[in-house]
């Protein structure tokens, strides 16, 4: 059987077990091994087996991933998403559509303090769903933005999504995470005008919340200037070439964790649990790392991505009609795959193809990370649907998804303009101070 | 099957308190490394060899206690397309098949930490032995094999634990 056969039986037996639910990570680790032992020699194979994991959970580049988990979890104890959802309805809640253009606000100052989509829809999803239908907002807005605002966990810095990106493509995660932000920021005044022209077309869709006297907006604000500290240090430390990712993350856990300290959210068993739920996120995401590096190797020895590469850029096509092929792909598998499986089983042919026509890596990553996104807000498999429908639980599935089409649609001109002014992503990385 | 299940949920638990406890470690490490660095311009010698070391702690008991917990994602997809019975059985076979490559993994780590006490391999600047490492990464895996087969065995083919987790 030639390299290439083998390749492709072994990707047509992970999805085998993907689709009989064993856990991605190892299904990659089996797939991998005993591909790699098939093509290379048992020896090899063993040699990777009993080295790859130690060498994987060694890797000093990615301590980020627990610390910032661990960041998050601390912010999200200290009470920091009320405080984000109260400083950003302070100034537009009394809009038409306010609360929710309060609660993408809040998504996105929280996911500067956490890495994961689903716990920033979750966290900001409590605090906010319960204001709207306060205030008889539509289901399909409310849910819709906490859904939508939740996606930009993955996207704007710290982002487990890019960390998981920058070590299976070799990039820098301090470039990764500079070039996420100005295109989260993009996409967040994206999800704004998408509320404004929903609520332009059906008025009673967001009702204007309370209008708040100048005091109370000082005050709300002066209340969330920790968690705006917090950011401006980590993210701005690393910008100005003060601190590593790992030690931008593990400066940021520490006043986290002194911040609810502070605020006697601390107790010794809410310590324990932040520590416990730390420990098991960053737990599944070792593990398909170390499956994903495993399947990386098998796949490399296949030379399916060279040849696929060759057989692409023989074709002339232009190179914008491959990016769209490879972004549509993405969309639909998104779709019907976990974001994370979704990058480790298609990088490693996928990333060789876009650096042959010359796209950039970094910009690339946060393309794919924007993708990723999409997923988790498409039916029939949107993880953060699923977290917005356990706080709203009386919303039928298919309003939150007719909720989510106008966020989606903003996310598809994101892209388009992202692929049209790659500086918008690279601007940042490009002027960082080394 | 019972008392020794409680037992697994015990150790896999007390690992996640010990990954947790390293990682506070290293926050901490790190913490103390910045302040002298920026305030007194002083150097925390090897602390990226500590990182390095103690995230192997995190990570593979993050792994084993994840594994108890049934945290490890894995897709939904073929649930409303098989039978119920088939589907049972299939993932007894996946827990049997997932428990083999977590167990190669333990056993090729435990061989590779007994290579490397051979070389005694140390890290470069602080001479710390690297076998005790491969042997934490042994261990995890053992931890995650038993799960893995405890759970094919009860037939427990959700993943999740029976009582609470903490």
């Amino acid at each position: 059987m030639s390299p290439t056969a083998a390749g492709v039986l072994g990707l047509a037996a992970l999805f085998v077990l993907f689709f009989f639910r064993m856990p991605i990570g190892i299904s990659m680790l089996l797939v991998g091994g005993i591909g790699f032992a098939s093509l290379v020699n048992w020896p090899a194979a063993s040699s990777l087996l009993g080295s790859e994991a130690y060498h994987v959970t060694s890797n000093y580049a990615l301590s980020v991933i627990p610390l910032f988990v661990l960041m998050g979890h601390f912010a999200t104890l200290s009470g920091m998403a009320r405080d984000f959802y109260a400083a950003a309805y302070a100034w537009i809640g009394h809009w038409r559509g306010g609360l929710a253009g309060a609660t993408i606000a809040a998504c996105s100052g929280f996911s500067a303090l956490s890495g994961s989509s689903v716990a920033t829809a979750a966290t900001i999803g409590q605090v906010a769903l319960p204001e709207m239908r306060r205030y008889r907002y539509n289901n399909r807005l409310a849910t819709g933005a906490v859904a939508a605002g939740g996606t930009l966990g993955i996207l704007i810095p710290p982002s487990a999504g890019m960390v998981v990106y920058a070590i299976l493509t070799e990039q820098s995660i301090g470039r990764l995470f500079l070039a996420g932000v100005l295109p989260g920021l993009l996409l967040t005044a994206m999800f704004l005008l998408t509320i404004l022209i929903v609520c332009a077309m059906y008025p009673s869709y967001g009702p204007p919340g309370e209008r708040l006297l100048r005091a109370e907006r000082l005050r709300a604000t002066l209340r969330a200037v920790p968690m705006f500290a917090i950011v401006l240090l980590t993210i701005g430390g690393i910008y100005v070439g003060l601190f590593t990712p790992s030690e931008a993350a593990a400066v940021g856990a520490f006043l986290a964790m002194l911040l609810a300290g502070v605020r006697g959210a601390l107790s010794v068993r809410a310590f324990f649990k932040v520590l416990l739920e730390t420990v098991r996120t960053s737990g599944l995401i070792f593990l398909i790392l170390i499956g994903a590096t495993l399947f990386s190797q098998f796949i490399a020895v296949t030379q399916i991505p060279a040849n696929l590469t060759e057989f692409l850029v023989g074709l002339n096509l232009p190179k914008i009609v491959v990016l769209t092929i490879i972004l549509a792909t993405y969309i639909v598998l998104g779709m019907f795959m976990e974001g994370f499986a979704m990058m480790v089983l298609t990088l490693p042919v996928v990333f060789p193809i876009v650096t042959a026509l010359g796209y950039d890596p970094i910009w690339f990553g946060v393309i794919m990370v924007i993708v990723l996104e999409m997923g988790l807000i498409s039916p029939p498999v949107g993880v953060n649907v699923f977290v917005v429908k356990g706080v709203a639980g009386d919303v039928p599935m298919n309003e939150i998804f007719a909720g989510i089409l106008p966020f989606w649609a903003a996310m598809i001109v994101t892209i388009a303009v992202l692929v049209v002014l790659p500086e918008i992503a690279l601007m940042l990385p490009n002027s960082m101070i080394r | 099957m019972h008392a020794f299940e409680k037992a697994l949920g015990t150790i896999a638990t007390a690992a996640g308190a010990a990954g947790g406890i390293a990682l506070v470690g290293l926050m901490l490490t790190t913490v103390v490394d910045v302040t002298l660095r920026s305030t007194l311009n002083l150097a925390f010698l090897g602390v990226t060899e500590i990182t390095e070391l103690g995230l192997v702690v995190v990570a593979i008991c993050g792994i084993a206690y994840c594994g108890w917990t049934g945290g490890h994602i894995a897709l939904e997809l073929g649930e409303s397309f098989v039978p119920p019975a088939i589907w049972k059985a299939s993932q007894i076979v996946m827990l049997l098949l997932s428990a083999v490559a977590a167990a190669a993994v333990m056993f090729y780590s435990a061989h590779e930490a007994v290579a490397v006490y051979g070389r005694s391999a140390r890290t470069n600047l602080l001479q710390i032995a690297e076998y005790p490492f491969y042997t934490i990464v042994a261990l995890g895996f053992l931890i995650y094999t038993a799960i893995l087969l405890v759970r094919a065995c009860s037939g427990n083919v959700a993943g999740e634990p029976d009582r609470p987790r903490e």
